[in-house]
């Protein structure tokens, strides 16, 4: 599950796009899209606002370029901005929805294929939307307690305890 | 299937959107780009012209030199073939010294040992002496260890590499006779611009040496050449064409594959190499 190769693949893609070569754009795309786009879906519940998060989160880096700092970790910057951007979404939106009185579970509503993926959509569903965060970020991001924890502003004890009894639900759930 | 598993197979069925679908949309900065390009397309060929004209007036300069001095040196009584051969010895180092980049302020190197591991080494570049063992000259650079990255390495805290004074790298038969402080019998080529304080990494390898015996060879089994930037700490694939080098084979896509295009840094190299504890494939 570890990808050292995404993280590289990263760093080299944003220093293209710090250099002015906007191919980095799409070779970071390449690289990290998908951890991208699962951790908005973690935090948004669906995929038209995830989409829309990933084009901001695009453009951003694009703008925010010059605040990179190449010493640092590139792969976490950026799911930092996925992070805070999809927060700022999930917030505005929820005020809408607070107007539109929508459900819970409407808002969370994924659409995926049947049997298994809809079990484990489903027990992640009954998770909040902080663990099911972390889960995303500590299982296919690849993350290390640390780096989750500068991530989200918890601590690192709080995220491992969050982590660990996440899993054990999920497995209650899903057993 | 633990959940762990379970969950990331999960995400993996997660298909991001189509690229086109969230990539922005061409910035100001992209419009600047493409003006700048355009630009510089319009220049470029009257560039050339005047780099082509400059060029002919420079070479016709230098051998109009070239003749005066044959001729000066006949006059003198030397002959006029002698006279040639240093023109054009004093005209090739010219050109040499013209390929030298000077943009490039670290190391490039390729470092080959006989032994039966591969071993990679940080160190730092002390000096360098000349050596001539009566028929060939020889530089030796002398390397402190600071760190072994990769491999159980008996060595001490200098090494010292020897290369012979040319500009194409042969093997070296004679390793021994030297009677330096160095690395078992490191058969090494080693072109660099070092400074005192260069960081330096070597890659330690390992080969039969009867199949070293020629320069094919030798580039076949001798395949790393790296140089380090010492102000950001990157280290850089110089020839990728004789890399055979991997360090890390992960979900099925060589490391090798990346470096070739890029550089790694070596601190990400120390944690792939720790983390994988991965064996080198050279074969």
């Amino acid at each position: 599950m570890k990808n050292p190769l995404k993280r590289l693949f990263c760093e080299r893609a944003l220093s293209k796009v710090k250099n002015g070569d906007m191919s980095g754009i799409a070779m970071l795309y390449e690289a990290m899209g998908s951890q991208m786009y699962t951790l908005a879906i973690s935090i948004l519940g669906n995929r038209e606002d995830a989409e829309d998060v990933l084009q901001e989160t695009l453009l951003k880096i694009q703008q925010r370029i010059s605040d990179y700092d190449k010493s640092k970790n590139g792969y976490s910057w950026v799911l930092t901005m996925t992070h805070n951007i999809s927060v700022d979404f999930f917030r505005k939106r929820k005020k809408v929805v607070d107007i539109e009185v929508l459900s819970d579970t409407e808002e969370l509503s994924v659409t995926y294929p049947v049997d298994d993926k809809l079990i484990v959509e489903d027990a992640l569903n009954k998770l909040d939307r902080t663990d099911r965060e972390i889960i995303v970020l500590k299982i296919f991001a690849s993350l290390k307690y640390k780096e989750i924890s500068h991530l989200t502003g918890l601590s690192v004890d709080a995220v491992e305890k969050r982590y660990q009894r996440s899993l054990k639900k999920l497995k209650e759930y899903l057993s | 299937m633990n959940v762990e598993k379970r969950l990331y197979k999960f995400y993996l069925t997660i298909e991001k959107p189509e690229m086109k679908d969230v990539i922005p949309q061409e910035t100001e900065y992209d419009k600047k780009n493409k003006k700048f390009s355009s630009r510089f397309w319009k220049i470029l060929p009257i560039t050339v012209f005047v780099v082509v004209i400059v060029i002919v007036f420079l070479k016709k300069g230098i051998l109009y030199r070239s003749d005066a001095l044959q001729n000066d040196f006949v006059e003198d009584g030397g002959n006029a073939d002698e006279a040639t051969e240093s023109c054009s010895i004093g005209l090739t180092k010219t050109e040499e010294d013209a390929t030298v980049d000077d943009d490039y302020p670290w190391a490039i190197f390729y470092v080959y040992v006989l032994d039966d591991a591969v071993k990679i080494v940080k160190g730092t570049y002390v000096d360098s002496s000349e050596y001539n063992d009566g028929d060939k000259d020889y530089i030796v650079y002398n390397i402190l260890v600071d760190e072994i990255l990769k491999g159980d390495v008996n060595i001490k805290n200098k090494v010292s590499v020897i290369t012979e004074k040319k500009d194409t790298f042969e093997i070296d038969k004679k390793p021994d006779t030297f009677g330096m402080e160095r690395y078992k019998s490191a058969t090494i080529g080693f072109f660099m611009q070092l400074q005192p304080e260069d960081e330096i990494l070597l890659l330690l390898r390992d080969s039969d040496v009867k199949d070293v015996n020629t320069e094919e060879s030798f580039y076949e089994i001798v395949s790393e050449v790296y140089y380090v930037d010492k102000d950001s700490n990157i280290l850089h694939l110089k020839y990728p064409e004789m890399e055979t080098f991997q360090v890390c084979q992960q979900e099925g896509i060589a490391l090798r594959d990346h470096w070739r295009k890029t550089y790694v840094n070596i601190e990400q190299l120390r944690a792939l190499i720790k983390k994988t504890n991965q064996t080198l494939p050279y074969k």
